[in-house]
């Protein structure tokens, strides 16, 4: 953001006395819990909804953090010099180096959104931001737990991700243009200030940003987890592409982190490997909390593109890499 | 640049104050482990300290950087803090149960066999999670007293049994909670004095010790033999780990 937007007092005053409110409000409920928040399906909710975000927070504070780092120390026309000119071979080198980053996707949002914003190509960005939940080490190693003796399984989902990721990113050089990420583009931040307050400016403006719509993707998954019971699936379980599909509308609804997904797909034993790797690589890549990150990082527009997008190729390469992997 | 007033700084400081304080007091109370794995508790700590640093670099900063303009999403980030404060949801129970499908035993040892059990040390403590699955994969379980700990619920299948004992298991969260169960019977004629009946005891935790019942089919519910229930307080971690020892 190049000029502050100037807050009037008059806002500030508003805002004080809402957060006030809100504080005294939530107090008050807390001492004296209603019969309505002490019905089964609020505290299951609320569970839900709670669990989400403690534990995506320490995910979220290392991507705003990191995403703080990039802001402020990296420097002006660094990025472009590093990574190679052409896309052909910048996506891919984005989308490997997505696997350092130790974290699920609430942590690559923020710093796709930083390395943008610090004139990193977006194609080459978003296949960092699309593989890195997916392929880095952690993950792995959580995916060949959950699928003791099947190291297939492994392999089969990074090579799957890998290639979702670099095949999105290149299909973004043609069909995406610099206007859909505008916002990130424009939160170049001016050189002013020392790096330490530029590190806390952009790290507290990420916490605002993707934090904000984190708790809204929260909410949505706990909703969804709460009124749509799973016993749906298993109807769905036999029947081949159907339930390919049914996988990878899971992954979207359940926005369970990449960390946890291999274990909740091992358990649906119900469902071929096939079906299996599509929610593994969807998971990551496509999710409702994800999706409401995007949109809040890069902008509406950009996140109605860009997440069917996603979805279609991660599905694709799921079952192309089943076919020759599994 | 533009000067901060003192309510600049201080609003700009409460979003990331209440978040790491709310994080901290989670770890504190322990009652972080009703919504997360119970070994998350120094990431969530390294967390709550870094947001509130986070607060207290913009209680101190006295010029703006260029973030002053809050965006009316970030207001979200209060809704966690009410639901942690003024709801204070507990573990999930029997009420979560009917959302979810079973746990099937998806994880068995690497040369897919369970050591055998040392029935000289009966009755042998074990989570739900791996009497499942060490019924599910083969004879190990048979005739071995074992102790078990969950909550009761009402039996889901044809009432033969008297209640169940479940526990959730979790890799993460508790979004991702599956549940394993045990299915509750007793020896005729009837249950012993002090046997909780299932209706009016939902929900409370048990230790109980018995056996896997003789030709008990492996299904994903196995029929427990109990010769002992005993109600206790609910243990410190509510779920099991996903991730048999």
């Amino acid at each position: 953001m190049a000029i502050a937007t100037p807050v009037r007092p008059r806002r500030q005053t508003g805002a004080a006395v809402a957060l006030a409110g809100v504080l005294a409000a939530t107090a008050a409920v807390g001492l004296g819990t209603p019969a309505l928040l002490r019905r089964p399906l609020v505290q299951l909710w609320t569970t839900v909804f709670v669990a989400v975000c403690v534990q995506a927070m320490p995910f979220l504070v290392l991507g705003v953090t990191v995403g703080g780092l990039i802001a402020a120390l990296v420097p002006d026309g660094a990025l472009t010099r590093v990574l190679p000119r052409s896309p052909v071979l910048s996506v891919p080198a984005a989308a490997l180096a997505g696997a350092v980053l130790p974290g699920c996707e609430c942590s690559s949002v923020p710093v796709a959104g930083r390395l943008i914003g610090r004139g990193a190509p977006a194609p080459a960005a978003l296949a960092f931001l699309l593989a890195a939940p997916a392929i880095n080490p952690v993950v792995l190693v959580a995916t060949s737990v959950a699928f003791p003796g099947q190291p297939r399984m492994v392999v089969a989902r990074f090579v799957a991700s890998l290639a979702a990721a670099v095949v999105v990113g290149w299909v973004w050089t043609r069909i995406g243009s610099d206007a859909l990420v505008a916002r990130a583009r424009q939160r170049h931040e001016h050189a002013d200030g020392t790096r330490l307050a530029r590190f806390f400016g952009a790290a507290h403006h990420d916490l605002l940003h993707a934090g904000g719509f984190l708790v809204l993707g929260a909410a949505l998954a706990a909703t969804l987890q709460t009124v749509v019971p799973r016993s749906i699936l298993d109807r769905v379980a036999g029947s081949g592409a159907l339930a390919v599909l049914a996988m990878a509308g899971l992954a979207v609804v359940l926005a369970v982190c990449s960390e946890a997904d291999a274990f909740i797909a091992a358990s649906l034993g119900q469902f071929s490997l096939t079906a299996r790797l599509a929610f593994l690589v969807v998971g990551p890549m496509v999710d409702v909390k994800l999706v409401a990150m995007q949109a809040g990082t890069f902008g509406r527009r950009f996140a109605l593109r860009f997440a069917p997008l996603t979805l279609v190729v991660a599905v694709t390469a799921a079952a192309i890499t089943a076919r020759f992997v599994l | 640049m533009s000067p901060r007033s003192s309510l600049d700084r201080l609003l700009a400081a409460a979003f990331p104050l209440l978040l790491g304080g709310v994080l901290v007091r989670l770890v504190v109370t322990g009652r972080y482990r009703d919504y997360v794995k119970a070994s998350m508790w120094p990431w969530l700590t390294l967390a709550g300290f870094a947001l509130l640093g986070g607060a207290a670099w913009e209680l101190a900063a006295r010029r703006a950087a260029a973030h002053e303009h809050r965006p009316a999403v970030a207001w979200l980030l209060l809704l966690p803090v009410v639901a942690v404060v003024g709801v204070a949801p507990g573990a999930l129970g029997s009420a979560a149960l009917e959302r979810s499908t079973h746990s099937r035993p998806a994880r068995i040892t690497s040369d897919g066999h369970w050591a055998p059990l040392d029935a000289a040390r009966a009755p042998i403590e074990m989570t739900i999670g791996e009497f499942v699955e060490r019924t599910y994969a083969g004879p190990s379980t048979t005739g071995v007293p074992v102790t078990l700990v969950g909550f009761v619920a009402t039996d889901d299948e044809d009432g033969t049994a008297l209640f169940r004992v479940v526990r959730f298991r979790i890799s993460c969260c508790a979004a991702d909670a599956a549940p394993v169960a045990v299915r509750v019977t007793v020896s005729d004629p009837g249950p012993p004095p002090g046997f909780p009946a299932a209706a009016g005891t939902i929900d409370t935790w048990v230790r109980i010790t018995g056996t896997l019942e003789p030709d008990a089919p492996a299904v994903l519910q196995p029929r427990f033999h109990a010769t002992a229930v005993e109600p206790i307080a609910a243990p410190d971690s509510p779920y099991e780990s996903i991730v048999v020892p």
